[in-house]
């Protein structure tokens, strides 16, 4: 169905200056496999005890293989950010993480 | 122009119902889908500048290692980073290249990004390094644009939907007024064909359609007894100024026919002259009745002291009351002061002087009083006659009345209309009323109160004496 006050709306409306819709679309890196393949690596270079990291790792893992890369992508950025609460909750230590893998990009 | 009242007060109504509508319709968008832009735009600013601190204390490499810890733990999946060096090449983020459009720092871009084989948009600044090295910060607006797409849809939906409202709103304005307009022109149409009976219906709402109707109603009212005032008066005019121009007429012809010498026809013609004289003088005080009901007389008005005024009057009538057999007797404090017409208040008291003289019998007593009552004097005929039947004194003032018992005594019916006239002009009132039995026999008692101080002004007229009284 052809939505008519959206189309009306955009008549009236000014459009933005720096919109160009003649540009070819850009792709995004960090929504691939290889991201996936990278953001795991990470973790699990951090050999962390937790279980809750180990189950959102392995169901990130699960998922990018299935081909639901931004589900999987999700857990394993939680899986990160619970890891990097983890680091910060720990006494202060100003010296980088040597230990850590290095993350992609 | 439209020429139809109730199609512009419609259409007023439904502009100013749509007008208001619409400005609390781009309210509401400016509260919604703009705040979500304003949220995108400062969270891309905070981002940067904590970004660019980064900078400032670690240099590229900081840079590039928190711009990799902002994407690995970007749950929410919509963040957009890209560092390049001074020859454009990319040394850090998530975006395959640096889009051609973005070239200068400052302003926000909007452009189209594919994200894991899906079209979406999203919205990036520039921000200058030193080095030649260049960022871009950005969010992926996709749900804000569907959240904004779907904004728009229902308050665009809500604009017709007003439009509707504001449409059938003026219809109903304009019902409403052409049937109250409808209302009062069917009346007003009626009364102008002659027809003086049709009143404005009322809702009984009591509403403000009932209160103009009220008032239409009270106007239409006194409208028609100033109506039949006016016919009164004409009907008696006729009847009483046809009698003496009648006999007039019949004195000159028997006298053309019948005279047997000059002296005669002299004597038929001065009898005829009387009588057109006594005409003529009923047309006089018509007029000086119509004068004074106008105000115009307002302007002579002086202090007057009634003290010596009415013990004048008391002598001059004393003599012809004595000549019948009457006592005038005199009952009136030294200083009576009043702001009023001297002329006036003398004529309106020989006149009830005059009627007391005239209707009572010999041997009767007739007092002659004033006094001050507040704001008001108060003065008082009173006579021992035979007074005015209680259903007549309403309309004993009215000009031509004549009771029953005046009928064989002379006089035009004009008198009392004159005192009358003259108690408005001074904001007071006459009132007639059987004598107190205690005081003297039974009689008439004629009460002319008078308002001391400046009367209001107001237009005075033998109904508003109605109403007084």
């Amino acid at each position: 169905m052809t939505n008519y006050p959206a189309l009306a709306f955009l008549l009236i409306m000014p459009t933005s200056p720096a919109m160009s819709q003649e540009q070819p679309p850009i792709p995004l890196t960090s929504d691939t496999a290889q991201y996936c393949a990278q953001l795991a690596e990470a973790i699990t270079a951090r050999h962390s005890p937790l279980p809750e990291v180990a189950h959102l790792l392995a169901e990130g893992r699960e998922l990018c293989d299935q081909g639901e890369v931004r589900s999987g992508l999700r857990r394993l950025r939680r899986a990160l950010v619970i890891l990097d609460r983890k680091k910060r909750g720990a006494p202060a230590d100003p010296s980088p993480d040597t230990s850590a893998a290095p993350l992609p990009y | 122009m439209i020429r139809s009242a109730s199609l512009r007060f419609a259409v007023l109504y439904g502009s100013l119902f749509a007008a208001s509508s619409l400005a609390l319709v781009l309210f509401f968008w400016w509260a919604t889908a703009g705040v979500l832009d304003r949220q995108v735009e400062a969270a891309i600013d905070a981002d940067a500048q904590f970004l660019v601190e980064r900078w400032s204390e670690g240099g590229v490499p900081a840079l590039v290692l928190t711009v990799q810890e902002r994407l690995a733990e970007n749950v929410d999946d919509d963040a957009i980073y890209m560092l390049s060096d001074g020859l454009g090449r990319r040394v850090a983020g998530n975006m395959q290249r640096w889009p051609a459009m973005v070239t200068e720092a400052g302003g926000f871009y909007e452009l189209r990004v594919v994200r894991a084989g899906a079209q979406s948009l999203a919205e990036v600044r520039q921000y200058d390094l030193p080095g030649g090295f260049r960022l871009l910060v950005g969010r992926d607006v996709r749900g804000r644009v569907e959240l904004r797409r779907l904004l728009t849809n229902t308050l665009l939906w809500s604009v017709l939907l007003v439009a509707g409202l504001a449409g059938a709103g003026a219809f109903v304005v304009r019902r409403l007024f052409r049937r109250m307009v409808a209302e009062i022109s069917a009346t007003a149409e009626a009364i102008a064909g002659g027809d003086l009976t049709p009143r404005v219906r009322r809702s009984g709402r009591g509403d403000e359609f009932d209160r103009m109707a009220e008032s239409i109603n009270t106007m239409l009212e006194r409208i028609a007894r100033l109506m039949d005032g006016v016919r009164q008066v004409s009907n008696a005019i006729a009847h009483d100024l046809r009698t003496p121009i009648t006999r007039a007429r019949a004195r000159l012809e028997d006298a053309a026919e019948h005279a047997g010498s000059e002296a005669e026809l002299r004597a038929a013609i001065e009898r005829a002259v009387a009588d057109l004289d006594g005409v003529t003088a009923v047309f006089q005080a018509l007029l000086r009745i119509a004068e004074i009901e106008a105000g115009a007389r307002r302007s002579a008005f002086a202090d007057v002291d009634l003290g010596p005024l009415l013990a004048d009057l008391s002598e001059l009538y004393g003599a012809l009351a004595e000549d019948r057999g009457l006592t005038l007797s005199l009952d009136v404090p030294d200083t009576l002061s009043l702001l009023g017409d001297r002329e006036l208040i003398q004529q309106a008291v020989a006149n009830l002087l005059d009627n007391a003289i005239k209707f009572s019998s010999p041997g009767g007593r007739i007092r002659l009083s004033g006094q001050a009552e507040g704001r008001h004097l108060r003065v008082e005929v009173a006579d021992e006659g035979p007074g005015i039947p209680e259903a007549d004194r309403s309309r004993a003032a009215d000009r031509f009345f004549r009771g029953e018992q005046a009928r064989n005594t002379p006089g035009s019916g004009l008198g009392l209309a004159l005192v009358q006239a003259v108690a408005m002009l001074h904001d007071g009132a006459l009132v007639l009323e059987e004598t107190d039995p205690r005081a003297l026999n039974k009689g008439l008692r004629a009460v002319l109160t008078l308002q001391t101080g400046q009367p209001a002004v107001t237009q005075n007229s033998p109904d508003a004496a109605l109403l007084t009284r």
